[in-house]
This record gives structure tokens, C-alpha cells and sequence, in this order.
């Protein structure tokens, strides 16, 4: 009896555990069942296959991180009513904004944490990345812009579909990053921390071997002879002043659509 | 002329002693302190008197010279530089006189203060530091000789005056609304000098590697003692080949770099300094011809011989170890390997992600 009752104390984390589990199994069935719709392509750039496969990818994000990767492609930009401008970009930007206002009215505001690809294949050929509530910060106008260089290559070939896979890879990475951060910096590349890191230990050995026989601990002052030493006469005269004036660069992209009307997002992008 | 210092108890050979600084009869363990001992016994000034009794120097010409050792009668070739060494029959010491002499008569020394087997343990234990050397190399006790030896240096105080004239810059950089600017502010400076320097040593033995004998430096000149043959006892000792007027452009050069350094030391608010013109006087003041205390060890290992010189009053150690690529390659790896993770762990804190 006794034995049996050890053997039941032993069972009991088990059975704990597999609950946990499965609640857990659960939980992210029921989550990942919910049908929500990120990829809006009006302007008809993907294949019903491709558009499956991002729908799929974008999925898989939402429920790693709780973030919405929409697509977006448009060839008229009149999908959804909103304020026009003749400025084309700033144009995309607020299509961009008007298609996130009409993704909330749908699913509601707990699924507001967005990013979005708006890709304008009319003559403007233009593309937008913005981040919006907490990926505003996360993934600034900086960021976005970043985004949207690495992507560029892809949009301009006409390879769309490589482009948004790219698109939500690049938002993913550079989200992780701490806010303000610029992720392109050379200390985040690895062949750069390899080189840097074995540059030094190079030179360090040089330096160890160098020295290994023994090196010179004389200087200047070992022999001087300080109390009768002295500095009979100096002058330091001002002659001139020279300046020079570099302009810095800062990354002015077409990005701030809605840094004006307050509720907006983090935008960049350019032409492609 | 040989001069072989005799214990006044029992006869004996007597050696100076490292240790105690004292003369020391191994026969009756007397010692004896060198510098209450007999002024007429010093060699500096009665070289006639060893010329009348120099019969003991036997043989004579450019290469080598013969000597007798008083002890045991043996005959001593040794080459035109030694000027102390030991009898290779009884192993008495030898010190000869007429190399010691006249213009060859040094005026300091700087005895022994390590002893030779302080200096073997020393050694043994440097060769277990290195980090670069061949486990062999660490672990073997292959000290194949080991020479005190008494290299000589011209010791020289020299007095030099310069006037130096530079152009300095200042420079500020700072940011105004959309623009970098770096500001330069140019100065003529002008700095005249008068420096003193005393005892700077240059080794005045042909045989002795320059930077060797460099790199043995400092010696604390606390212990700079007026020359007497006794502290030669036991020792091998050389004389100059070259003389102070020979090694002066040596010296001069060196205390010229000194000088410099003095004065850019006076310049170091600036940002950059140029000299653009110097004039500079160097006078030497006194020249000392000193004997400095050398240990030379020599070293097997897998058949090459390395020859490592221990500086006999401060126990610094130079001469070039065999390197194993081994090793070297290992801790390349180790540290490039340890720094790969400090940069990833900095990339982290500027990132906050792992990349």
C-alpha cells in the first residue's frame, strides 16, 4: 500500500505538467484559429498561392509576438474613403493610415499593435512601411525606412512576394532592437564582432610575443636630473582660428504622415 | 699580473659574496668587508708596481693572452677582454691586474646582489611564466652555464640646452543646430630647456647585444661603489672596447629623445604639436667607467642554445625565449573566442537583442 501511494506522490508533478501543457496546446489552438485577414492585395501583385503562404507567415508572427504583419497592394489607392493629398508619397501614407483605421474597425482594438506594407504599384510605384501603437516606437521612422531599403530590390524586380516575405523577416528583426537603436550599426553585424574580436587578440599576441623577451623600462625621466632640470623660457602665442562645418546627415525620409494628425503611425518608404 | 685576494685566516681564495657584499673564504667562512680593506691593495694606482712583478703574465699577442694561476701553476689563455675571470684547472679566482690599469682602471661598480643561485631560482621561475613558451621549455631545468659577469658601461652626465619651436593645435568639436563644427586653434609655442642627466649607461662591450644590455636597465645607482678589485672575485669581468668619445654619438642621440620628450611633455594641453625648428646643445659633464653586474645564462633547448642576460642587482630578465606556435595559436583562439563573446555582450547592451 505504502509503495503504491509513493508511486502516486511521483505521478502527481507528471499529471501537472501535462495539464499545463495542455492548456497551453489549447490555448494557442484556440488563438491561432481566430480568422483574421492580413493580406489585402487589391492590386492583384500576388498569386493566390503566395498570398496563402504570407497569410500563413504573417499567422505564425501574430502568434509568436502578438503583432499584426499586414500587406497591403493597391493600383488606385481608392479602396478606402479618407483625405486626399496631390503630395503622392504623403498620399500613400495616408491610404496607409485609412486602411489601418478600417483593420481596427473590423477586429477591434485588441488587435491594434500593427505594421504595414502599403505597396502602390500604380505609375507612383511606391511602397510604405509604417508601424502603428506600440510598434510605433518599436519600429520608427528610422526602422522603417530600413525596412523598406532591404526590400526595395525585391519590389523593383517585380518579385512581390519575396518582397513581403522579406518585408515581415526585416520588421521582426528590427523590432527586437532597443528603442532608437539604429540596427544597421557595424557592432550588430557578425563578421564585424569576429574581426573586431580577433583583430584585438592579434595584436595583443604581437604585443606578447614582442615582449616576451623582455622590454625597455627606461623613459625620459629615469635619469633626469630633476632638481637642477628646468624650463628657462617658454611663450604659447595664439595665431589663428579655423572651423570647419559639416553638415549632418539625418535620415529626412518621406516618413512622419502622422506625426501631424497625432493618431498615426511611424511611416518610411520611397519609390521603387 | 694576476691578483688572487687570499683569506688572512687560512690562505684560501677567497670570493665576493652576493649575498652579504662582503669578500668570503669558502675555506674558513671569513668575511671580510671590502671597503675597510687595504687602499694598497687596489690595482688603480700602482701599475708600475704590478709591471715590476708582473711575471705571471707569460704570453702575449693581438688574440689571447697567457696568465699563471698563482694557486696551482696552471696556464690561463684568456682573450684580450677579460679582465676577471676563474682558473679552469683549481677554480680559483682570477683577476687581472694589468687589464684593471691606468686608463682601463674603472672608477665604479655596482657589485652583485644576486646570488647565483637566487639568480638560477629566478630564472626557473620566469621560464614557468612564460605564457608563450614551449612546455618543455618551462618545465626542463636545462640551464646549460650560467657567468656573473661584469660588463662594462661608460656611465655619462650630460647637460643639454634647447630651445624647441612648435606649432600646437587646440581642437573643439561641437554640434550647432544642423552642423558639426570643429573648431582649430592654431599656437606657436616655444620652450627652452636646460636638462641635467646623470649616469645615462651605454655598454661598451663588443660583445654584448646593444639592446640587450638596453633592455636591462634600470640599475639603482644607490648602490654605485668606487671600484676595488675584490668585488671582481669570483666573477668574469670584461673591459671596454669602446671608449666614452666612441659611444658618445650613442648617448647623445638618446638624451636628444629625452629631451624632446621632456618638452612635449610641456605641451600636452594641445591637441597636436609639430616641431617646426630645435636647436639643441648637448655637453657631456662627467663620464664613469663602471662595471655592472650581469648574469648570462645560456639555455638548451632542443638543441638551440638561447642566451637570456639577468640584471645581477635587480634581477630583470631579457633575452628572447623560444616561442610554441602552439601555444601562440591557442590563446589567440582563447582570447579572440573570450573577446567575440564581450563584443556580443556590449552589441547586446546597445542592441538589446542577441546578434
Amino acid at each position: 500500500m505504502r509503495h503504491y501511494l509513493k508511486k502516486k506522490i511521483y505521478l502527481l508533478p507528471a499529471f501537472l505538467l501535462l495539464c499545463f501543457f495542455l492548456s497551453f496546446y489549447c490555448s494557442t489552438m484556440i488563438e491561432g484559429s481566430t480568422d483574421v485577414k492580413r493580406v489585402y492585395d487589391y492590386g492583384d501583385i500576388l498569386s493566390q498561392e503566395e498570398e496563402e503562404q504570407l497569410e500563413e507567415l504573417s499567422d505564425s508572427y501574430y502568434k509568436k509576438n502578438k503583432y499584426n504583419y499586414l500587406i497591403v497592394t493597391t493600383s488606385t489607392r481608392q479602396e478606402y474613403e479618407r483625405e486626399l493629398s496631390s503630395n503622392l508619397e504623403y498620399d500613400c501614407e495616408l491610404y496607409s493610415e485609412a486602411f489601418y483605421a478600417d483593420f481596427i474597425d473590423t477586429y477591434g482594438t485588441s488587435m491594434q499593435d500593427c505594421t504595414i506594407l502599403t505597396i502602390d504599384i500604380s505609375d507612383n510605384r511606391y511602397a510604405d512601411v509604417s508601424g502603428q501603437e506600440n510598434l510605433k516606437v518599436k519600429l520608427d521612422n528610422n526602422r522603417c525606412d530600413l525596412v523598406f531599403e532591404n526590400i526595395k530590390s525585391y519590389l523593383s524586380d517585380g518579385d512581390y512576394g519575396t518582397a513581403c516575405e522579406k518585408y515581415m523577416s526585416y520588421v521582426n528583426k528590427y523590432i527586437s532592437f532597443k528603442p532608437g537603436v539604429n540596427p544597421n550599426l557595424i557592432i550588430f553585424k557578425l563578421w564585424f564582432q569576429i574581426l573586431l574580436s580577433f583583430g584585438i587578440s592579434t595584436i595583443i599576441l604581437i604585443i606578447l610575443v614582442v615582449n616576451s623577451g623582455g622590454k625597455i623600462t627606461t623613459n625620459s625621466r629615469t635619469y633626469l636630473d630633476q632638481a637642477n632640470s628646468r624650463l628657462l623660457g617658454h611663450h604659447d602665442h595664439y595665431i589663428r582660428t579655423t572651423t570647419k562645418r559639416t553638415k549632418i546627415e539625418r535620415n529626412n525620409s518621406s516618413s512622419g504622415g502622422g506625426s501631424s494628425s497625432g493618431g498615426g503611425g511611424s511611416h518610411g518608404g520611397g519609390h521603387f | 699580473m694576476v691578483i688572487q685576494h687570499k683569506c688572512n685566516n687560512c690562505g684560501a681564495d677567497m670570493i665576493f659574496n652576493a649575498e652579504t657584499g662582503m669578500l668570503y673564504c669558502e675555506s674558513c667562512g671569513t668575511n671580510i668587508d671590502i671597503s675597510q680593506m687595504n687602499m694598497e691593495q687596489q690595482t688603480q694606482n700602482t701599475f708600475n708596481e704590478f709591471v715590476s712583478t708582473a711575471s705571471e703574465s707569460t704570453y702575449d699577442n693581438d688574440e689571447a693572452t697567457q696568465y699563471q694561476c698563482k694557486n696551482c701553476g696552471a696556464v690561463l689563455i684568456t682573450d684580450n677582454d677579460t679582465s676577471a675571470t676563474t682558473c679552469s684547472f683549481c677554480g680559483a679566482a682570477m683577476i687581472l691586474g694589468d687589464r684593471l690599469t691606468g686608463e682601463l682602471a674603472p672608477t665604479k661598480v655596482i657589485p652583485f646582489t644576486i646570488s647565483k643561485e637566487q639568480a638560477q631560482e629566478a630564472f626557473k621561475k620566469w621560464c614557468k611564466k612564460g605564457l608563450l613558451t614551449p612546455k618543455g621549455f618551462m618545465s626542463a631545468n636545462r640551464i646549460k652555464s650560467i657567468t656573473g659577469m661584469y660588463v662594462p658601461f661608460w656611465l655619462f652626465d650630460l647637460e643639454g640646452d634647447g630651445e624647441y619651436f612648435s606649432n600646437c593645435t587646440k581642437v573643439r568639436s561641437y554640434t550647432q543646430g544642423d552642423y558639426r563644427i570643429t573648431e582649430t586653434k592654431h599656437y606657436d609655442v616655444y620652450r627652452h630647456v636646460n636638462l641635467h642627466y646623470n649616469k645615462i649607461p651605454v655598454d661598451a662591450s663588443e660583445k654584448m647585444d646593444d639592446l640587450l644590455m638596453d633592455k636591462l636597465e634600470p640599475f639603482d645607482y644607490n648602490n654605485l661603489q668606487t671600484f676595488q678589485t675584490p668585488y671582481l672575485s669570483g666573477y668574469i669581468a670584461e673591459k671596454y672596447n669602446f671608449t666614452d668619445e666612441q659611444l658618445y654619438p650613442r648617448v647623445k642621440q638618446r638624451t636628444e629623445e629625452y629631451m624632446k620628450d621632456y618638452v612635449r611633455d610641456t605641451m600636452r594641453e594641445y591637441s597636436s604639436n609639430t616641431f617646426v625648428r630645435q636647436s639643441v646643445d648637448i655637453r657631456p659633464k662627467n663620464t664613469y667607467y663602471t662595471l655592472l653586474p650581469v648574469w648570462m645564462l645560456c639555455y638548451n633547448y632542443e638543441k638551440n642554445d638561447y642566451t637570456f642576460a639577468m640584471n645581477g642587482q635587480t634581477g630583470k630578465i631579457v633575452g628572447k625565449p623560444p616561442i610554441s606556435k602552439g601555444k601562440v595559436f591557442t590563446l589567440w583562439g582563447i582570447l579572440g573566442i573570450l573577446l567575440f563573446v564581450i563584443v556580443k555582450v556590449i552589441a547586446y547592451l546597445i542592441g538589446g537583442v542577441w546578434l
